[in-house]
């Protein structure tokens, strides 16, 4: 029976595919999980160091004459902290280079016509060059665009000074970083200097090594992340509030299934002008199909969601599902979070699996480089095979009935657009905050709350997020979503009109009024930027510091390196933040201690973990009533 | 006999034990002459309902194992209580994998069960355990 599968996901259009997968002896991340059971406990608790080739060495913690020091003396601290920094790196290291990527595009903008690409919000695009101090006299869009995209890239690895982005947080939040020394300075030194900090024989000071993780992560949120975000939106536009649809119900049986999964808006955007192309729109109707259907999956997913109401197939949990409906003639990947079981699956199908990057290639998979520098002729080509595949599908096909509607596009200009609608013209100032810092101070509102991350089968799938979700709308908290959580929120129907029958009588009433749903898809996971930087504006508005504000972050099923990047630059910038899943460290009791409460002296923010939804809910609208009363309000 | 004790509170479940008996078992006395040999690890460290469980041979009184056997290839060593296959006689069918209640037989073309590493003196899966989980007591 497929509701068997309930002890795996909490979305119904999953059953049946997991059935089918059962029957078609087809393996997923669910059987992976189980035969990975036991899991290794050092490594669980962060205690496994393979630095250097004296070890491998393991901290024994659990019997006396076990050794409790590492071959060069390294003990659990030391190690434990070397490793976790290692994956913020890591996790920064993604987020920066996909910024990378889109400052080469926009670069490619203005000196390549035959990239494809265009500026296409310029008001953006000067109001970033005003600030970053370019001039832009005498000089034509193209010629600013080169300049500010030459300026993001200086951004990695310029030899002096901080990052441009830094000035944007509130001046008490400087003063802090300066004080810890953590300020970013350049990405890629920040990030270099973490691996040569953990090295063997460098820093065994659990507190220095979280120093200079810390300030890895804080170039990804205020740098890497930041330029990612902000440069996506002047080339491929300003994401603008939408309805659209989600769920693996969105393919359509008549028409070529393409899915585009992985991270980068530069492959999707192209992805998206080749398949309104006319003369692949009729290579298809030759196929025999009616048309091309493009859907999204994870990040990548999120941005054409956000910025062209492409629908939302499905988050990481969903990417071998969305093959197993034998309706998907390609799916189509970039970098990042793309399971390299995806092969073995498409094999089972007629699917054709099209890695692009040079930096992800899947053994297995048809590798198309994606040449950014004639990037709609690349997309085109690609398209292109999909089209041709579709002659190929063989019967057994599933696709679910499940598909929910939703709205998205909430970037933070959108938020600011629907305040507006509230504000009083003649009284108040226009494009503020005011109205949502009103709100806060009136206790209509309680406050707000992140909920981000991935899918990790330590949390039931969906679950985490969903229910979380629920319990802070119901306690009048205002939610905003970014990555997979955004995808388990909008297949809820946490993004419609309906949704207001979720929330607390404050949060309808402020949903009713903005026209807003109560929970806000921000974006892709680069797109935590804008979230550092609603944060940022409404502290300013207020006149506090960001870890005076009546919110928290959540990660209920996080999993990827990325994510711990993420969670170290939003407490570093003083958000108290709930993990679902126990980072790799609580081997080490004084790092975890550290993580947990130490910090909250230094930034304001800390970890939390609680595996329970409803428990971690509980703890967040704690602290954000704590935060009411430190506030007088 | 040597008795092989789990106690699971110990274990963190990293299988090292279990990359050490395969690798005791090559001709190389290697991990990596293990993998080549295509010797696989004569116990289990396995997840059961949540809770960690150790699949060894438990050296039996009356093992179940010999009683399924129709073709007698079974035997028990008298001396070690280790369970020893005549290859000849085992047609491989498995009977034996089913009958026992520990889960300790692996059918790798013949039936593989723990042979307490007799070969070299010493459990070596108890010997490389790095939290001393698997303990050797001889009775």
């Amino acid at each position: 029976m497929s509701e068997d599968f309930k002890c795996l996901s909490c979305d119904k259009a999953n059953y049946k595919l997991i059935e089918k997968a059962k029957n078609e002896k087809i393996e997923t991340v669910w059987d992976r999980a189980e035969a990975m059971q036991p899991q290794c406990g050092f490594g669980e608790m962060g205690l496994c160091c393979t630095n250097c080739s004296m070890g491998p060495c393991r901290i024994v913690k659990v019997s006396e004459d076990g050794p409790k020091k590492g071959i060069c003396g390294a003990d659990e601290d030391t190690i434990a902290a070397r490793n976790l920094a290692r994956s913020i790196a890591a996790g920064s290291s993604a987020h920066s280079d996909h910024g990378r990527d889109i400052a080469h595009a926009l670069y490619n903008a203005a000196k390549n016509p035959e990239s494809g690409y265009k500026v296409k919000n310029p008001e953006k695009l000067i109001s970033l060059a005003k600030e970053w101090g370019i001039s832009t006299e005498n000089l034509d869009i193209k010629d600013i665009a080169a300049k500010v995209a030459e300026t993001a890239l200086q951004e990695f690895g310029k030899p002096f000074g901080y990052l441009r982005f830094v000035d944007r947080a509130p001046e008490d939040r400087i003063d802090i970083w300066k004080k810890m020394n953590v300020v970013p300075r350049a990405i890629d030194r920040d990030i270099v200097e973490v691996l040569h900090s953990t090295h063997i024989g460098c820093d065994a000071d659990y507190r220095n090594i979280m120093v200079a993780a810390t300030r890895a992560a804080l170039s990804d949120g205020w740098g890497g992340s930041m330029i990612g975000t902000e440069l996506s939106d002047i080339l491929f536009g300003v994401p603008e509030p939408h309805e659209i649809e989600a769920n693996l119900g969105v393919f359509k049986e008549n028409e070529v299934n393409l899915v585009i999964h992985g991270h980068e808006p530069t492959l999707s955007e192209a992805i998206l002008v080749a398949v309104n192309d006319p003369e692949l729109i009729e290579l298809a109707k030759k196929q025999g199909a009616e048309g091309i259907n493009l859907v999204g999956m994870c990040c990548t997913g999120n941005e054409i969601a956000m910025r062209h109401g492409i629908p939302m197939a499905g988050n990481f949990f969903q990417q071998e599902l969305a093959i197993i409906t034998g309706a998907v003639d390609a799916m189509v990947v970039d970098v990042q979070c793309i399971m390299p079981a995806l092969s073995q699956v498409a094999k089972c199908y007629h699917t054709k699996l099209i890695t692009t990057s040079p930096k992800a290639k899947i053994p297995g998979a048809i590798h198309m480089q994606f040449n950014e520098e004639e990037a709609i002729e690349s997309a085109k080509k690609i398209v292109r095979e999909a089209v041709s595949n579709f002659k190929n599908r063989r019967g057994n096909i599933l696709i679910p009935q499940e598909k929910s509607k939703g709205f998205v596009g909430y970037s933070n200009e959108a938020i600011i657009n629907a305040l507006d609608g509230v504000a009083n013209s003649t009284a108040h100032p226009m494009g503020t905050v005011k109205p949502l810092a009103d709100a806060i101070k009136s206790g209509v509102l309680r406050g707000a709350a992140a909920i981000v991350g991935c899918n990790n089968h330590k949390v039931l799938h969906d679950k985490g997020h969903v229910e979380l979700a629920k319990e802070l709308i119901k306690n009048d908290v205002l939610v905003v979503t970014t990555g997979c959580g955004a995808y388990a929120c909008i297949k809820e129907g946490l993004m419609s009109k309906e949704a207001a029958k979720f929330c607390g009588k404050g949060l309808a009433t402020v949903c009713e009024l903005v026209k807003i749903p109560p929970v806000l898809h921000m974006g892709s996971c680069v797109d935590i930027s804008r979230i550092l930087l609603l944060l940022s504006e409404l502290a300013k508005f207020m006149n506090v510091d960001i870890k005076d504000l009546p919110a928290a972050g959540a990660a209920p099923e996080w999993m990827s390196e990325k994510a711990l990047s993420i969670g170290t630059y939003v407490v570093a910038s003083g958000v108290y933040t709930m993990l679902g899943v126990a980072p790799q460290v609580t081997g080490s009791e004084n790092l975890t201690r550290f993580l947990t409460d130490d910090i909250k002296d230094i930034y304001g923010g800390c970890f939390d973990i609680e595996a329970n939804p409803q428990k971690a809910a509980e703890k967040i609208i704690d602290h954000i009533e704590k935060k009411r009363k430190s506030l007088n309000i | 006999m040597v008795k092989i004790l789990f106690e699971k509170d110990l274990c963190l479940g990293c299988k090292t034990c279990e990359l050490a008996c395969a690798a005791a078992h090559s001709a190389a006395k290697s991990l990596v002459g293990a993998i080549k040999e295509n010797k696989i690890s004569r116990l289990r460290i396995r997840t059961k309902g949540g809770k960690l469980k150790l699949e060894q041979c438990m050296l039996c009184a009356n093992p179940r194992c010999i009683a399924a056997c129709p073709t007698g290839a079974l035997s028990k060593d008298k001396e070690s209580g280790i369970i020893k296959v005549n290859k000849m006689a085992c047609t491989g069918c498995g009977l034996c994998e089913d009958a026992c209640p520990f889960g300790a037989i692996e059918l790798h073309t013949f039936p593989t069960m723990c042979d307490r590493c007799m070969h070299s003196g010493k459990p070596l899966c108890a010997m490389s355990c790095p939290t001393r989980a698997l303990k050797v007591k001889i009775v």
